[in-house]
């Protein structure tokens, strides 16, 4: 008699083994699908990064929870690729599906510019802009605002190119806000006097989300009017002094007169002058007469007991923290004062700052030097104790019951902004962040830091190190492993 | 289950197996750790643990090559099959056995290696991050076992067994640098799915992942079970 193949159990148990095994295998899979869908979504990670890179402050959250603009984070490839590509991409890409992950009105989005290049079109401001693969575009489609921000922003780097900080939670949170703005705030720079530009000055405005043509802008007062929405005009360094009533009286523009109907609507100036300013007898004469605050050239601050350097000249300075007497300086230092560890502001080659009681306006140091110091002229001592560094002046009016206040503040260092101070360890950075945040709008992103690399470096290992680590390491145990067992093999012989 | 992962961690170390792969897994180790860190004169040993996944490649079918086909070989497999223990259980036994052995050594390596680099660089260490990746690195080390337990389950070869090992090792790690020749975006994603280093190096960068776990702890168990199944299918026959 035949047998009926199918019946045979060999094969029943073989097929039905074989079935129940691939439902295994499948079941395995598609959970670790799943796992991996509720990762990105729900962020079901830790970060053990030294520097938290990928941790959201509270900062941060505070300012983007009050958002409920949609947000979209695109990414200018594929993501497979970006964070294969290299550690850096794959910190932004990872902070910002952590933004995503948080936020309910925040994603993130992945458009190859190789395949998808045209849905990119939108984002050139011009027909020259480029659009690189590792690009990020902050866009709020509701508004049509975006921002295009290149890798290199997201990173901290020295003069020489090394990335030593993680600027990304700044980099997103400043753009987020910026695109969600109503208005466009700007910050201006004047030029025409042989003033000083910097890329560090750029890249501070840029992190506290004035980063783009529209927001960040040189006028030639001479030439032009301030901007509206200008929230603070910064006069860096000028070699030549800006024209006022005489200039006007000779059928030139009258630069002062414009800084001072900006002044009187409510704006704010920031001065940087510093010991080898010259001269400048009308920008002189309206800071003293009507704000109070006066400079001596050729005056130096000396703090030999305070300073990096022994010609006492790179000051430690010290801040102003009577509140009760002085809000306005202590408003701007507040933040750095009341951090665990208090960030030190640098002053370099600064010319004291004499403050006028008898000002229009509430006059206050911001920034002093220590009882110690002395203000020079060349070798000649002119007075000794504490100087002023940097002071704020203040004007306040009542406008329909509400208080409106313009500030001018004025630094007696320009080197404030030099790259080896404002990148180091001190805190003038983040006193830039503080005017701005007193100045504008709430929604200057400061309390953000930038997240600094841990050194990993090992300094003076030298050649008998590392070979005296190689033998310990790679000699010594394992040969003491094979001695052992070489004795449990010769004793197991015996037995 | 406990009888036989006595008796086979009894057998690593009465002979010269155990002894032989963990010396010769310190001084890989040894020496990899020293030129990445020591060498290179940094504390990021990211390098290191990325490197010592295809030390692996070798090392661990030393380990798994002969836990069945020996069996096999010298016709004991009958008596476990025969023996009150569980299928499972008997090859959950001699998982543990391999991955104990496995564990210890690593554990004795990173203890020693970062303790001297702690002292060579007088500086803490973001130890964090480095027990981040060594959970990653035993997780992998786990699965890796399981694909050789699997192997040496079917045949009697341990070459073989040892081979076969190698070759799936180092096609799981060979296959992270397929994408970059592969244009559609939703097959790379299928590799890069499957690929052991593309899943470990997100521990590389600091970040402890629950789908890196699930995926390493997944192979575990899906070679166990095919092992599980292989004998099951023996006995049956």
């Amino acid at each position: 008699m035949n047998k009926n193949i199918f019946d045979s159990k060999k094969l029943k148990y073989g097929s039905v083994a074989v079935i129940f095994t691939a439902i295994f295998i499948a079941i395995i899979i598609l959970l670790n699908v799943v796992i991996g869908a509720l990762e990105t979504r729900f962020g079901l990670y830790a970060d053990l990064t030294a520097e938290k890179i990928y941790d959201i402050g509270p900062a941060s959250d505070t300012l983007i929870s009050s958002i409920d603009d949609r947000i979209e984070i695109i990414f200018c490839r594929d993501r497979d690729k970006l964070v294969s590509e290299n550690r850096y991409m794959q910190m932004i890409v990872g902070l910002a599906e952590k933004y995503a992950t948080r936020y309910d009105n925040i994603s993130v989005d992945f458009i190859d510019l190789g395949r998808r290049g045209r849905e990119l079109n939108r984002f050139r401001a011009t027909t020259s802009t480029t659009i690189n693969t590792t690009d990020v575009i902050i866009n709020a489609p509701d508004n049509g605002k975006y921002r295009h921000l290149r890798q290199a922003s997201f990173f901290s780097a020295t003069e020489s190119g090394a990335l030593f900080g993680f600027n990304g939670e700044m980099r997103i949170t400043a753009s987020i806000l910026a695109v969600t703005r109503a208005s466009e705030d700007k910050v201006v720079f004047t030029t025409g006097h042989d003033e000083t530009f910097s890329s560090q000055i750029t890249e501070i405005m840029i992190n506290a989300g004035y980063d783009t043509t529209d927001s960040l802008m040189i006028v030639d007062l001479a030439k032009e009017d301030i901007p509206e929405n200008t929230r603070l005009v910064i006069v860096n360094n000028p070699r030549r002094d800006f024209s006022g009533y005489q200039a006007a009286k000779n059928g030139n523009v009258n630069e002062i007169a414009k800084l001072d109907k900006y002044l009187s609507s409510y704006g704010n100036l920031f001065v940087l002058i510093n010991n080898e300013t010259p001269v400048l007898p009308e920008l002189a004469e309206f800071l003293d007469t009507d704000w109070g605050i006066s400079y001596h050239t050729g005056e130096i601050v000396e703090d030999v007991g305070n300073s990096l350097s022994a010609d006492g000249h790179s000051i430690i300075s010290l801040y102003n923290t009577d509140s009760e007497a002085h809000p306005y300086a202590c408003e701007i230092t507040r933040r750095i004062t009341e951090r665990s560890s208090s960030g030190r502001t640098v002053m370099s080659s600064t010319t004291p700052l004499y403050l006028s009681a008898d000002a229009p306006a509430a006059v206050s140091p911001i920034l002093q030097s220590s009882e110690r110091s002395r203000a020079m002229n060349g070798e000649k001592a002119i007075s000794s104790g504490k100087h002023t560094l940097m002071a704020i002046s203040t004007k306040m009016q009542y406008v329909n019951n509400f208080e409106k206040y313009s500030h001018v503040i004025v630094s007696g260092s320009t080197d404030f902004f030099h790259s080896d101070i404002a990148y180091s360890s001190t805190a003038n950075a983040d006193l830039v962040y503080s005017i701005l945040k007193l100045v504008g709008t709430e929604s200057v992103p400061i309390d953000i830091e930038t997240k600094p690399f841990s050194d990993q470096s090992i300094p003076s290992i030298g050649m008998a190190t590392f070979k005296s680590t190689l033998v310990k390491l790679a000699v010594v145990l394992p040969l003491i492993v094979l001695a052992a067992g070489i004795y449990v093999y010769i004793r197991r012989r015996r037995l | 289950m406990f009888p036989i992962f006595k008796r086979e961690m009894r057998a690593y170390f009465s002979s010269p197996i155990g002894y032989i792969f963990m010396a010769v897994f310190l001084a890989i180790s040894g020496a990899i750790f020293s030129v990445f860190t020591v060498g290179s004169s940094s504390t990021d040993s990211s390098g290191y643990f990325v490197f010592i996944l295809f030390v692996f490649t070798i090392l661990i079918p030393l380990l798994t090559m002969k836990l069945f086909s020996e069996e096999r070989k010298m016709k004991t497999e009958q008596i476990l099959l025969t023996s009150p223990v569980s299928i499972f259980g008997m090859v959950f036994g001699k998982f543990l056995a391999a991955f104990t052995v496995f564990f210890g050594t690593f554990a004795l390596s990173c203890a020693v290696n970062f303790i001297t680099l702690r002292q060579i660089a007088g500086k803490p260490l973001n130890f964090a991050g480095i027990f981040g990746n060594i959970v990653g690195i035993l997780l992998i080390g786990a699965a890796f076992i399981s694909i050789g337990i699997f192997m040496s389950s079917l045949t009697e070869n341990q070459l073989v067994s040892a081979v076969t090992t190698i070759g799936i090792i180092l096609f799981m790690l060979l296959i992270s640098f397929l994408p970059v020749y592969i244009n559609s975006p939703t097959l790379r994603e299928i590799v890069r799915f499957f690929s052991v280093v593309d899943r470990f190096s997100v521990f590389t960068g600091g970040v402890f992942s629950l789908s890196g776990i699930s995926y390493f702890v997944s192979i575990s168990i899906v070679f166990l079970f095919l092992t599980t199944r292989i004998y099951e299918m023996r006995r049956w026959n």
